[in-house]
């Protein structure tokens, strides 16, 4: 992981959604970085804002009443200042995406083959040659059956084919990163396990940096290499998965290492934590952990808590400057 | 802070303003309907011979028809049929519908497969045809037009009552009153039916506009209200004869039909989204 | 596909089965004998007595019933009109092409109006557009067919006497006709199509067709557009019916000689066999509608015909 391998850099990233009554700020002032070859994940109980973060590189966020502030940097170009057509040739080229319900997310009146095809056709390849990289594809990602599958439609096939179509799909005009936003959430443990050996296989043959969004901690252990927490909409801590599990340092890690036995996924799932995620209004300033806090003083609740390194890798967002201390 | 439920209701009329301007023009043409022997300064069946065809005037506001009857009397005591067509044409098809679904959500089985045949039936001839032939069957007049609607509408009740009792049937209170040695008549009707009435009230709001305006299309057919009664749909029709000579025969009636019927209309959208929230997207 | 379409065939003849009984026993349940009714009041004694053995009232009831179908099926013989002492299928022959024709036009019509204006609604939610016809349609299902078409006559015929009053003889008697169809028909289908489109723009199919790269006119045509044809396509079929029971109002206003006007005036004028023939038809061509339609929903959504074959209904 060399200094010049960095493929993505976030810069303050917000994210407000527009609402009845003004602003909801899903995501406050994101920053990290991506290098190439690299699975990164971020991780986070739901409705922390990782899957918003995600969409929001690709500007894929579906309601469009949102707002998009700070600097997403890809290969030397400000994302968020691209115009809807440049973007459009970042989308699946450069950047590839998967999601959390590969049913919903395959359109059901087109065969799976045909709708992998629609993407390598915009490349200007020709039709035949374009049929014959969807089978090889579907080779790359272990479909059975491949010659067969490309003419199933995604209602006939078992979730983790789906998830593989589209794993091949995204894949397929081999773009430098892959975000995956849950991508095995609605997938039974067996096949869950496959799919990940499937993304890290194929990271390792095409050198595809993968984004991997999860509330499954068990699951950043086993594939990550660095690690983003993220809590009602900030970054709270970031370092290598080592950094993480072996020197846990803002509050909010620590509790969630603590309920973390790390044998199956069921309970590899982010335990709850006393107390409820703010709302997020914009233009609140104090720690947003604060009032699930066992250590938080006034200070937490009324200033923004600074960024502490521990070490190059690793730095959380505290007022605490060691970090918690053990049995906290 | 004093929120009694009156002003509460007040406060969420005033927001809603779609129901707040339904309630408006409905309670306005109920209170034509209530004084219509007040407001209305001639009778309906007034025929003047002098007076045929006469245009809007001072004297007849609205002008005259070919028997020289004021239209605008006409059209006031015609708000009296139209509101009979929407309460007693929305009460048989609560009749009909609530019964057919209790029964069918409450017993199921055969009994239900039997009874929801007949509401796909309903479902699969257009209504107006099916109305047609109710018509045919019992006569023409007004109460018979309003009993054909109700025989091809009610199967939309009976679905929503089904559904609804079959949620309900399987919930613990049920259960009690069961225990306890309730009738299934006594269960359905004071036990299910007071949890039906929100999303009731709602549907037949939603129903209303529609069965005021099948009435009326059968009226204006000549097989719904006969002569000399002021049914509006009957004075259209009328007054289509005399489109060139007499113009405002057609127009006026039909504009009380649309005022009604948009009353109604946005009364029910407006009531929709205060008791059933989840109705509302779109 | 092949078990689909048998099965929504079947499902189809069977409905017209027990249709075709009810209408068949209309003359059973109304009030007198059914000779009587079929004769008028008029009749003598006699003359009932003849009738009722002439017509095979005297028979048991299925024998009658299956002897009617027989006689419909094969010989097309629905009887004779009394009003017009003539068979009743000559009767109606010339009149399904005049009614199928104006239906027709107007389906057409009306959904290359109402479809595009709905998706454009749709995609630009809010905008001027949308707002105008979401009004416009409001207030449009208010106002009754029978009271469009005479102010259209008052305004067009009679006040600007761009077109004929009544009669069928030119084309432009139809225009009237038609615009009226068109527009009473235009608020459902606006509305149906608008909330089809939006739904499809919410899928999360839509996210990922983003996701490959699509230009936004290909998500649009290819995924949202192509997704919500489906059930304008079906809608398209279900609307016939309807539009056809539609007319019988337009054309009694417009005094245009179709299946309605007959069917309204034998109505009124108690012509018995008319009724009976014209409901069973019309009741037909809405089944057949229907099949129709369940077979585009087959050829367009591969769910549907996955689910009713392969599946376990």
């Amino acid at each position: 992981m060399g200094e010049n391998s960095e493929l993505l850099r976030l810069n303050e990233l917000c994210v407000d959604y527009k609402v009845k009554d003004g602003y909801l700020s899903a995501v406050r002032n994101v920053s990290f970085s991506i290098n190439r070859g690299e699975i990164f994940a971020i991780v986070g109980e739901s409705g922390c804002g990782k899957s918003t973060v995600a969409h929001a590189i690709l500007k894929l966020l579906p309601e469009h009443n949102e707002v998009i502030r700070g600097e997403i940097w890809y290969d030397g170009r400000d994302l968020n200042g691209l115009s809807e057509k440049e973007l459009e040739k970042v989308r699946g080229h450069e950047i590839g995406m998967i999601f959390q319900n590969p049913l919903d997310s395959l359109n059901p009146v087109y065969t799976t083959g045909k709708q992998v095809q629609e993407g390598i056709l915009l490349d200007n390849v020709p039709k035949a040659e374009a049929w014959n990289k969807v089978i090889e594809m579907y080779r790359d990602v272990k479909m059975p059956d491949a010659e067969k599958r490309v003419n199933s439609y995604p209602h006939e096939m078992s979730g983790g084919m789906r998830q593989r179509v589209m794993i091949g799909m995204m894949l397929a005009r081999n773009p430098r990163l892959l975000i995956a936003d849950e991508p095995t959430t609605a997938l039974d443990v067996t096949i869950e396990a496959q799919i990940l050996k499937l993304i890290r296989e194929l990271r390792d043959e095409h050198d595809t940096a993968v984004m991997m969004i999860t509330h499954n901690f068990g699951l950043v252990s086993e594939i990550a290499d660095r690690v983003a927490v993220m809590y009602a909409g900030e970054v709270v801590e970031i370092g290598t998965v080592f950094d993480i599990f072996d020197e846990p340092k803002h509050p909010y890690t620590r509790r969630l290492m603590q309920a973390l036995p790390r044998t199956t996924k069921a309970q590899g799932r982010l335990k709850t934590i006393d107390g409820s995620v703010p709302r997020l209004t914009n233009h609140k300033k104090g720690c947003r952990f604060a009032n699930r806090c066992a250590y938080a003083t006034e200070r937490c609740r009324t200033e923004d808590p600074p960024v502490n390194d521990v070490s190059p890798s690793h730095s959380y967002r505290c007022f605490s400057e060691q970090g918690v201390k053990e049995n906290g | 802070m004093n929120d009694s439920p009156v002003r509460e209701f007040f406060k969420t009329c005033y927001k809603n303003r779609n129901f707040l301007i339904g309630l408006i023009m409905v309670g306005s043409v109920v209170l034509l309907a209530a004084f219509a022997d007040v407001i209305a300064p001639f009778a309906y069946d007034a025929n003047n011979p002098r007076e045929i065809l006469q245009a809007p005037s001072m004297q007849h506001w609205l002008g005259t028809d070919d028997m020289g009857r004021d239209l605008f009397s006409r059209i006031v005591y015609g708000t009296r049929i139209t509101l009979k067509v929407a309460v007693i044409g929305a009460g048989l098809q609560l009749i009909l519908g609530v019964s057919v679904g209790l029964i069918c959500g409450y017993f199921g089985g055969a009994v239900d497969k039997g009874l929801m045949f007949f509401a796909d039936l309903t479902y699969a001839i257009p209504s107006m045809i099916a109305a047609l032939a109710v018509v045919t069957v019992i006569g023409s007049n007004l109460t018979n037009a309003i009993i054909a609607v109700a025989v091809v509408n009610w199967a939309a009740y009976a679905r929503v009552v089904r559904a609804k009792t079959m949620a309900i049937k399987n919930q613990a209170f049920i259960e009690t009153g069961i225990a306890f040695g309730e009738s299934p008549l006594a269960i359905m009707f004071r036990y299910i039916l007071p949890n039906i009435v929100p999303i009731l009230i709602v549907n037949i709001s939603m129903q209303l506009p529609g069965t005021i305006m099948s009435t009326t299309t059968l009226s204006f057919l000549g097989v719904g209200s006969q002569p000399p009664s002021p049914d509006w749909g009957w004075m259209v029709s009328d007054g289509i004869r005399y489109v060139s000579r007499g113009p405002w025969l057609c127009i006026y009636p039909g504009l009380a039909l649309v005022y009604t019927v948009f009353g109604f209309n946005i009364m029910g959208e407006g009531l929709r989204d205060l008791l059933d929230p989840r109705m509302k997207s779109q | 596909m092949k078990d689909y379409v048998i099965k929504k065939l079947l499902l189809g003849v069977a409905l017209i089965f027990c249709v075709s009984f009810l209408v068949f026993s209309m003359i059973y349940m109304m009030p007198g004998d059914p000779a009587s009714i079929m004769a008028g009041q008029l009749s003598s004694r006699e003359n009932l007595e003849a009738i009722r053995h002439e017509y095979g009232f005297d028979r048991p009831f299925l024998v009658q019933y299956f002897d009617w179908i027989r006689k419909i099926l094969f010989e097309r013989d629905f009887g004779i009109s009394y009003k017009y002492r003539l068979p009743v299928w000559g009767l109606i022959k010339t009149r399904i092409p005049i009614s199928l024709k104006l239906t027709v036009a107007t389906l057409i019509i009306e959904n290359l109006v109402a479809v595009p204006l709905g998706l454009i609604c749709a995609y630009k939610k809010d905008s001027l557009i949308d707002r105008l016809a979401v009004g416009t349609s409001l207030v449009l299902t208010a106002v009754p067919s029978f009271w469009l078409a005479a102010i259209l006559m008052l305004v067009f015929a009679v006040n600007l006497k761009l077109v004929p009053v009544a009669g069928f003889e030119s084309w432009r008697n139809y225009i009237l006709p038609i615009v009226t169809g068109v527009v009473s028909g235009l608020a459902s289908t606006i509305r149906l199509t608008k909330s089809e489109a939006m739904d499809a723009l919410r899928e999360k199919y839509v996210i990922t067709a983003y996701a490959k790269g699509l230009t936004k006119r290909g998500v649009l045509v290819k995924h949202v557009l192509r997704n919500s044809l489906i059930i304008i396509a079906v809608n398209l079929f279900l609307q016939l019916p309807w539009l056809i029971s539609g007319y019988i109002i337009i054309e009694n206003v417009f005094g245009i000689p179709g299946m309605g006007n007959l069917m309204v005036n034998s109505i009124v004028e108690q012509d018995f066999n008319v009724i009976q023939a014209i409901i069973l038809i019309i009741t037909t061509l809405t089944v057949v509608c229907n099949i129709l339609s369940d077979i585009v929903l087959g050829i367009l959504d591969p769910r549907i015909r996955i689910a009713v074959t392969g599946g376990d209904r």
